[in-house]
């Protein structure tokens, strides 16, 4: 057809006839191999069996032409190849989904579908010209790949022969015309042509190292197999007339020539007079030093460093004939002593053919490292067997040979090619690894001939919603709980720790008193300071390990509660780096440093006697850097607290000004939650409550800090908004918030109302970077906003009048609690802010609430969003 | 499957050719003279929808290849509406979508509709389509 002549780089055009050849056969390949890909799998299988059921049917002759036209091995075991070839590796292959879908997996959303790869070209080595031919041709049919077969030109008739009956009865069975190709009169320019066709999509390339370099030199992808050479330990504890008979078995075999034979003994000095014994009762013959010269200038060519052609496949008599010595006619393997590995020792090498090297050593590791060196001497990657009862000399040689098979207790020949001692994939291709240049160790199977699509649908990992599984609220909780519950939790010891204005109001002295009278002992820890630091975490954590307690209360405002929470960590776990723990991380369960699970030694109680941080149900810890100033959120549900006890009583005594800005902290927790990517339906109704809680009674609770009510109102919200935000996480507004205060010394709460109305504009507008989240389908902050003021009852006709509402409500709000409008207002100086706006935009950006952010933030997005805080232009 | 073969003149010097099912050895040999009839009646060239083709042998790929080159020699047109993916595929691993001058359906106009041909209008001047003599429909 000549039309489908296939165009090509011009380089190899000059080759003239040769690229002509080239040309025709795999343009015709490549017009089957369009025409394979429309087959499906009942008619790609019914096309296999028919090809394997032909090479079967006539394995005996082509046994025989293999073996008359190479003048090579034994024409009885090339009948076995050539039936293994086919019934073996078809058995392997015949149920092997190899078209279209081939794996759908609802747990991963994976779907896999196969696809041929094209026109693979199969390069046959003369050592197995036929078997070869037949097993890649197996494979390329059931891949529906087409497949130019390249013989070796000293077997190239029966290789033809082989590749002729897969194809025919492939064709008869329906598959594409010229789906198997050969080249009929073979040569090094033909098969470097076809390598070098850039239509070919793979070489399967089998034979010597020269022949495998060409294929990876190539520039097409190659699967290529080279030489082994194959060391076999015997070790002491070897069952000693199985390992003589498999490796007899394994080494005649064809006379040797499958290429993961075994070519040297390794011998354990305690087992080596009973081997020798065996070995020579079976038909093996020990050269006579003399002989062994004689034998090695024979079988290698020590001018080509290489084995001699001459030998390859000849019995050990013709060998011995060869090299001019006279050895007994049952002689079946010719075995020589050897001193060492290398070109000193020219037996040491591969030798595809009845001749295996022979050393003692003395122990395992010797025997080990010997078998390495072997590998090393040009086998590297390929085959190595011992011989062994004892799984720790297994287990040694194992780890250290750099191997693609280890077979133990087993022939080499027949274990390498799997499916008859082992599970491993039946096939005559055997990668061998990075240390034979090879991209596999694999058997190589149907699986290395297709290219394989995922597609991938769009998932949804499993959230959750966790909080303490018991929380005890209303007023009067406190001492009830310690009255009805406590010795119900089987507390011995509990350690109590808070701040110094807990044990002044007697708060803390309360506590006590109550454990006391549940005959548990107790200790105070009351030095924790605002802003607890590392030091201050690790001198509690001592305190604890010297205590000792199996309850941890953590009574007061979010500093002690935070405090508490670390030093519980430190304590349970005294181990653990506060460096590696405060590492950001974008899922929880995907961290680099895994949290330690805490509960082990003591449980956890919180009492906040502020309404703000939520602390008492959510999974964080605040603590401050204090050679930094930096604050690290410490962030694990581990951290959540066994028992929160919401007792508005305890915040009574709260000034003014502290229940302002809890107050804005908790409305920053609800508010951030509730527009962030992890938003769901489990906590939307709990930010939403909590945001109208704060709208309704902070104000009253910051004008008459009496009332119990509106005191009663932002305690829960508090709580509940700390319910949500430790389950959707937080934002940008926290983000600012936690440097700013850190840097300016602002509290935390004034400082997350300084950034709210203009964090809240940012997150509105149309996101300029987009938050990778699976669950946040689009942006949708603006009309959450909006939601949440139509839920305040403003204004929210439009999301845009909305989010103007909520704005305004919140700097209304602001306005009651008397909480400056601006940073600048706050009392930040102009100099001093704009020297630091940028540092605060940068820690900001690496905080670990960012990521959760509706809008994924540029540095200069903060920096902007600081400025507008300020109050002024920059 | 048969192959259907329809033809008709989609303006006057062009024909329209329909082939649908399995252009394997069997239909190619069958059908391939009808086609190329139809082409050595034309005055300027055929149009051959591809659109019900299902599958395509290498005797398919040849016929259509045959007729590319006796179109050329003859200095008509022959022009392929795109089969469907799993059929122009085919095409493409075979590189033969750079031999064949493939179009759109509705470039030309659905086979059994009256209609005019847009993109090769510079080849092609558009008229009604009309039924040929032979009534191969």
């Amino acid at each position: 057809m000549t039309e489908a002549t296939f165009e090509r780089s011009s380089p190899t055009r000059a080759a003239g006839a040769v690229c002509q050849t080239a040309d025709e056969l795999v343009g015709q390949a490549r017009e089957a191999a369009a025409i394979f890909t429309q087959y499906g799998q009942e008619e790609t299988d019914r096309i296999v069996y028919a090809a394997a059921k032909a090479g079967a049917r006539r394995r005996v002759e082509l046994a025989r032409m293999a073996a008359e036209e190479t003048g090579m091995g034994v024409m009885e075991d090339k009948v076995i190849k050539n039936l293994f070839a086919t019934e073996y590796v078809y058995d392997d292959i015949r149920n092997v989904k190899t078209v279209g879908l081939v794996s759908d997996c609802p747990r991963t959303g994976l779907m896999e579908y196969a696809e041929p790869l094209g026109v693979v070209l199969g390069v046959i080595p003369v050592t197995n010209p036929t078997s070869t031919a037949m097993f890649k041709s197996l494979l390329s049919l059931k891949t529906r790949n087409a497949i130019v077969i390249s013989p070796s030109p000293n077997a190239a008739r029966c290789t033809v022969e082989a590749a002729r009956t897969m194809y025919e009865a492939a064709l008869s069975a329906g598959a594409p015309e010229y789906c198997i190709r050969w080249v009929e009169q073979p040569s090094r320019e033909i098969t470097q042509a076809l390598m070098k066709h850039p239509k070919v999509s793979l070489i399967l390339a089998t034979g010597g190292m020269g022949l495998v370099q060409a294929a990876y030199s190539s520039g097409t992808p190659a699967i290529g197999v080279g030489p082994g050479n194959v060391p076999v330990y015997i070790h002491r504890s070897a069952d000693l007339k199985r390992a003589v008979n498999d490796i007899l078995m394994s080494k005649t075999f064809d006379n040797g020539m499958i290429c993961a034979s075994e070519q040297s003994l390794v011998v354990d000095q305690q087992i080596e007079q009973a081997l020798v014994e065996r070995l020579v009762s079976q038909g093996a013959y020990f050269l006579a030093p003399e002989e062994i010269a004689r034998v090695a200038a024979v079988a290698i060519d020590s001018e080509r460093d290489c084995m001699s052609p001459r030998v390859v496949g000849q019995s050990a008599q013709r060998i011995a004939e060869l090299a001019g010595i006279r050895v007994p006619e049952d002689t079946r393997v010719l075995i020589a002593r050897l001193g060492g590995v290398g070109p000193v020792y020219p037996l040491s090498r591969e030798k595809l053919c009845p001749i295996l090297g022979f050393y003692t050593v003395r122990t395992v590791a010797e025997g080990v490292n010997l078998s390495s060196d072997l590998m090393h001497y040009g086998g590297l990657g390929h085959t190595a067997a011992i011989f062994s009862e004892d799984p720790h000399a297994v287990e040694e040689f194992s780890e250290t040979i750099n191997a693609g098979r280890i077979l133990v207790n087993s022939p080499s020949a027949h274990g390498a090619i799997g499916g008859i001692y082992n599970r491993i994939h039946p096939s005559l291709t055997l990668g061998c690894g990075a240390g034979g240049k090879n991209v596999t160790t694999d058997n190589v199977t149907v699986s290395h001939l297709l290219n394989l699509k995922r597609v991938s649908r769009r998932m949804v990992n499993m959230r959750w919603f966790r909080v303490p599984p018991r929380i005890y609220f209303e007023p009067g909780a406190l001492d009830e709980f310690f009255r009805e519950e406590i010795t119900h939790f089987g507390a011995r010891r509990a350690m109590i720790v808070c701040s110094g204005s807990a044990v002044r109001l007697g708060t803390a002295a309360r506590v006590e008193a109550y454990l006391r009278q549940a005959g548990i002992a107790t200790a105070v820890f009351s030095d924790v300071t605002p802003d607890p630091t590392i030091d201050g975490i690790e001198q509690g954590a001592r305190a604890m390990r010297k205590f000792q307690p199996d309850l941890i209360v953590a009574l007061g405002g979010g500093s002690p509660i935070d405090a508490a929470k670390a030093m519980w960590l430190f304590y349970e776990h005294p181990d653990v780096s506060f460096d590696d723990l405060k590492l950001r991380f974008m899922d929880v369960r995907k961290r680099v440093v895994p949290f330690p699970p805490l509960g082990k030694k003591a449980m956890f109680i919180a009492i906040p006697t502020t309404s703000g941080t939520g602390a008492e149900v959510t999974a964080f810890s605040v603590v401050t850097d204090e050679r930094t100033g930096v604050k690290y959120p410490l962030a694990d549900y581990a951290l959540t607290p066994d028992v929160a006890i919401v007792d508005p009583n305890l915040t009574l005594s709260t000034p003014p000004s502290v229940t302002a800005d809890t107050g804005m902290d908790v409305l920053a927790h609800a508010l951030e939650s509730y527009v962030s990517v992890m938003a769901s339906d489990y906590t939307d109704p709990l930010a939403l409550r909590a945001i109208q809680l704060v709208f309704q009674y902070l104000p009253l609770a910051y004008k008459d800090g009496a009332s119990a009510l509106a005191r009663e109102k932002v305690h829960n919200a508090s709580t509940i908004a700390g319910m949500a935000f430790t389950n959707a996480m937080l934002g940008v507004n926290h983000c600012l918030a936690h440097i700013l205060g850190a840097t300016f010394g602002i509290p935390h709460g004034r400082a997350n109302a300084l950034v709210m109305i203009p964090v809240i504009r940012f997150n509105a507008a149309p996101p300029k970077k987009f938050v990778s989240y699976p669950k946040y389908e689009f942006p949708q902050a603006r009309e959450r906003y909006a939601e949440i003021a139509k839920a305040l009852g403003l204004d929210a006709s439009t999301p845009e009048k909305g989010c103007e509402s909520l704005m305004e409500a919140v700097a209304g709000l602001k306005a009651k609690l008397d909480i400056p409008p601006t940073i600048r207002e706050a009392g930040v100086a102009r100099p001093d802010f704009e020297a630091k706006v940028r540092h605060l935009a940068e820690v900001a950006f690496d905080d670990q609430c960012v990521g959760t952010n509706p809008s994924y933030p540029l540095v200069d997005d903060l920096v902007r969003v600081l400025w507008e805080a300020y109050g002024d232009a920059p | 499957m048969a192959v259907r073969v329809v033809a008709g003149e989609l303006q006057p010097g062009i024909r329209v050719v329909a082939l649908s099912g399995r252009l394997d050895m069997e239909c190619a040999e069958a059908d391939y003279p009808v086609v190329r009839d139809a082409l050595e009646e034309s005055a300027a060239g055929i149009v051959v929808h591809l659109g019900a083709v299902e599958f395509v042998s290498s005797s398919g790929f040849r016929m259509l290849l045959t007729l590319h080159q006796e179109a050329r020699a003859a200095g008509k047109v022959m022009i392929l509406t795109r089969p469907r993916p799993s059929v122009y595929k085919i095409f493409k691993v075979a590189a033969l979508d750079t031999k064949l001058p493939f179009c759109e359906e509705h470039e030309v106009g659905p086979i059994d509709a009256h209609c005019q041909l847009s993109a090769f209008s510079s080849q092609l001047s558009a008229v009604s389509h009309q039924p040929s003599e032979k009534g191969i429909l």
